[in-house]
């Protein structure tokens, strides 16, 4: 767990983006994977396994904390004025990251942040690789929609 | 900066360290805590034993088919006994209205039970059984041959977060009554179902309870934040399971124990009063 220890952290913050909270959820990740180590199949995927723990506390925590807002789904269609988005170099992700449900960050963080294939995600999120693929894009299409509504509310100031 | 850039960039702070190690102390501690609950409530429960194989109404009724194999150790209903094992395999067989629990290591059967309780409950009619130091188990045998005791309504694992224990519920049919008897060279538990002497009128019983979830984790860790309050983990009518705290004859008692935990520190899963009859499972 050391060794993944900073890892860890940055996943717990990127759901919270506070210092104290994301220990909160670090600690409480630490406390359940150490009750369950026994119950850990494969102990080769320790990361995998405990990164889920980190998700699922960090779920816990926002649903009790309740304070967050974020974009609908199936916001209106606006009409593309420019060309397509290249992810990394017009977006901010690490920004965006709050505009999402909580439930949906874990896909961002671990595909953009994290790097990781489509097979290790969909360990990690214990969802079949497809449904990964399919759930990325959908919140990647509708950040798209929702970051260019903003643009064209900006604009228009 | 790209998000990515931004997400490397984010300051570790110096007490991770030691915020992890804390937690995983204030696992060890609730590890050891539940480890002396267990073997008090074993102690408890053995001596509570003693004074009811006195009194067992169905011990008679035990003892008319008493093996050849194996001597005698006790009869209960409500209770534990055994001897401290680890590793040991459990099977079964079963005979019309008997169930044999049989324990073996490396092949060969076991001089004594390994350590068990067995619990009584009501709201639905089961009995719980936990066996403790016990690592192999062929859960679809164990359920199967449950299920053929044409006493039985239904049968099901409990979780339980250590992998050297195994717990199971035995739900009962309306009016069945049962002894629980403990062998010794070699070791095994045989239950027994026969017809109650008296009809049970149905009636209403109080619980504070979770919400439906999946046999998991989660559950798992719920009851054991309460098992020294009494959890147990019940089937639903939808065949979801609930953590369940009290069998109260009033609601007024299971609000006041709702009351007490909201207020504990370790409150965090949603749980509720409910009531539902004594022969049903709850919704």
């Amino acid at each position: 767990m050391e060794l993944c220890k900073e890892k860890l952290y940055r996943f717990a913050y990127c759901y919270v983006k506070n210092e104290q909270e994301a220990l909160e959820i670090v600690s409480e990740a630490t406390y359940k994977a150490y009750l369950s180590l026994k119950k850990m199949k494969n102990p080769e995927y320790f990361e995998t396994w405990i990164s889920r723990i980190v998700i699922n506390c960090a779920l816990d925590h926002m649903r009790k904390k309740k304070r967050y807002t974020y974009m609908e789904d199936g916001g209106g269609e606006l009409p593309a004025k420019e060309a397509p988005i290249s992810l990394e170099e017009k977006w901010d992700l690490y920004e965006a990251l709050d505009q999402l449900p909580p439930e949906e960050r874990a896909f961002i963080i671990l595909k953009y942040f994290e790097d990781r294939r489509f097979k290790d995600m969909a360990e990690v999120l214990s969802l079949p690789e497809n449904t990964v693929k399919t759930k990325l894009y959908r919140i990647l299409d509708k950040l798209k929609k929702h970051l260019k509504k903003e643009e064209v509310v900006s604009h228009d100031r | 900066m790209t998000g990515k850039e931004r997400y490397d960039n984010i300051q570790i702070p110096g007490s991770l360290s030691g915020v992890m190690q804390e937690a995983v102390r204030r696992g060890r501690t609730h590890r050891r805590k539940m480890r002396l609950l267990r073997g008090s409530s074993i102690l408890v429960a053995a001596c509570a034993a003693l004074m009811i194989t006195v009194n067992v109404p169905g011990v008679a009724m035990a003892l008319s088919d008493v093996p050849v194999v194996g001597s005698i150790v006790k009869v209960l209903q409500v209770g534990g006994g055994g001897e401290r094992t680890d590793g040991v395999s459990v099977t079964t067989t079963v005979q019309e209205n008997t169930l044999n629990i049989h324990f073996s290591i490396d092949g060969a059967e076991t001089s004594s039970a390994p350590a068990y309780t067995v619990d009584r409950k009501e709201a639905p009619n089961r009995l719980i059984f936990t066996f403790n130091g016990v690592r192999n188990l062929d859960g679809e045998k164990l359920k199967q041959d449950i299920r053929a005791l044409s006493n039985v309504k239904d049968v099901y694992n409990n979780v339980v977060l250590d992998d050297s224990s195994i717990r199971f519920v035995v739900q009962l049919k309306d009016n069945v009554d049962y002894s629980v008897s403990e062998y010794q060279k070699p070791g095994f538990i045989q239950l027994k179902l026969f017809g109650a002497a008296a009809r049970q009128k149905p009636h209403e019983v109080y619980y504070v309870r979770s919400q439906e979830m999946e046999l998991g984790e989660t559950l798992g860790m719920l009851d054991e934040q309460y098992a020294g309050d009494g959890s147990t983990i019940i089937k639903t009518k939808s065949g979801q399971y609930v953590v369940a705290l009290g069998g109260f004859e009033t609601k007024q008692e299971a609000e006041q124990l709702l009351g007490k935990l909201v207020a504990r520190g370790d409150y965090g899963e949603p749980l509720q009063v409910d009531g539902w009859m004594s022969n049903e499972n709850p919704k």
